[in-house]
């Protein structure tokens, strides 16, 4: 199963947590996020889009 | 049938093809998304999402099909126009008889002007266009900080927004002001605001609440892995704390409330 599958699987389960998965499974998840973290430079998406403008 | 109807039938045709749901996937990545927003994902022709990179990479899982509206985004790029190309890039798919979903981060309705407007003018295209609602990051502020914003009452409002109109703060009922990063953004980037603009805003609170008043910064956990971060400090402090551009500033009631007597007399005469 991917990372992202894993994470979402996380989400569905509250009593899933990561130190229930396997230790690959674990290894991939971390991974993945730490990837992401460097990445993920966007802007805050949904930002903002308000009345302060109008 | 001349040219002409065949052109008209296929607008028309093509018009009632074409439709846009907008939905959110929640907070929280995989463990928000409601079952029917899901399922309208899956069988898109075509998803626009408006996220952070985890959720695009999951909802891509869930439909290959995606556009990225955060391409839109620029850092000296005034917003109104990112706004607007995002309404033109749904719509324009709408146009071309696409099922089309658009997925905005939380709940897609709230803080959102893109949202709103585009399903706004399909609508007024002759499109079937609606929205599903999603969770909300004050929705998790409740759950996390063990607010019922019924209790005192609650006013909350886009920081900015706040800043530029003349507000009526009641100090007995919550605020919540959002996105407190871009507190007094005249410029409308992508820029955080400076500890300057902030203290204009300390400044306009400190007319209502002691500048020792607790307050909180909070910021609902976006994986399952994380837990929320709030962070408590006193009022005068916001301008020097360094702010993540997602957390939201939550100010407790700092006064009780009081019986509006009249009105209560009013009520007792009624029931006599």
């Amino acid at each position: 199963m991917s990372a992202i599958k894993l994470i979402e699987l996380l989400g569905m389960d509250g009593e899933l947590t990561l130190d229930k998965l396997s230790p690959a499974d674990r290894a991939l998840v971390i991974k993945l996020m730490g990837e992401k973290e460097e990445e993920d430079d966007e802007v805050a998406p949904n930002m903002s889009q308000t009345a302060s403008f109008d | 049938m001349n040219t002409m109807t065949i052109k008209q039938d296929s607008a028309t045709a093509s018009k009632i093809k074409g439709s846009i749901v907008v939905v959110g996937p929640g907070i929280m990545l995989g463990a928000h998304i409601t079952p029917r927003s899901r399922t309208y994902i899956e069988k898109a022709d075509l998803v626009f999402y408006c996220c952070p990179m985890l959720v695009r990479d999951w909802i891509t899982t869930l439909n290959p099909n995606t556009r990225n509206l955060g391409e839109y985004y620029g850092i000296e790029k005034d917003r109104r126009i990112t706004y607007r190309e995002m309404v033109d890039a749904m719509l324009a798919a709408v146009r071309d008889g696409l099922k089309v979903v658009a997925v905005f981060y939380g709940h897609p309705g709230v803080f959102a002007w893109s949202t709103h407007k585009v399903i706004e003018e399909a609508r007024a295209e002759g499109y079937t266009a609606h929205m599903e609602p999603g969770i909300s990051a004050d929705a998790c502020l409740y759950a996390d900080m063990g607010i019922d914003p019924a209790r005192y009452g609650c006013q909350s409002y886009e920081t900015s927004q706040f800043m530029f109109y003349q507000r009526k703060i009641d100090p007995t009922a919550y605020l919540l002001l959002w996105q407190p990063a871009h507190a007094g953004d005249t410029q409308i980037k992508n820029q955080p605001s400076t500890p300057a603009q902030r203290q204009v805003l300390v400044d306009l609170l400190c007319e209502t609440y002691p500048a020792e008043h607790q307050v909180a910064l909070y910021k609902a956990p976006f994986l399952p892995m994380d837990k929320p971060s709030i962070r408590w400090f006193a009022l005068q402090d916001f301008a020097s704390i360094d702010i993540d551009l997602v957390e939201t500033l939550v100010i407790p009631p700092a006064q009780k409330m009081q019986f509006n007597q009249s009105i209560m007399n009013k009520l007792h005469a009624l029931n006599q």
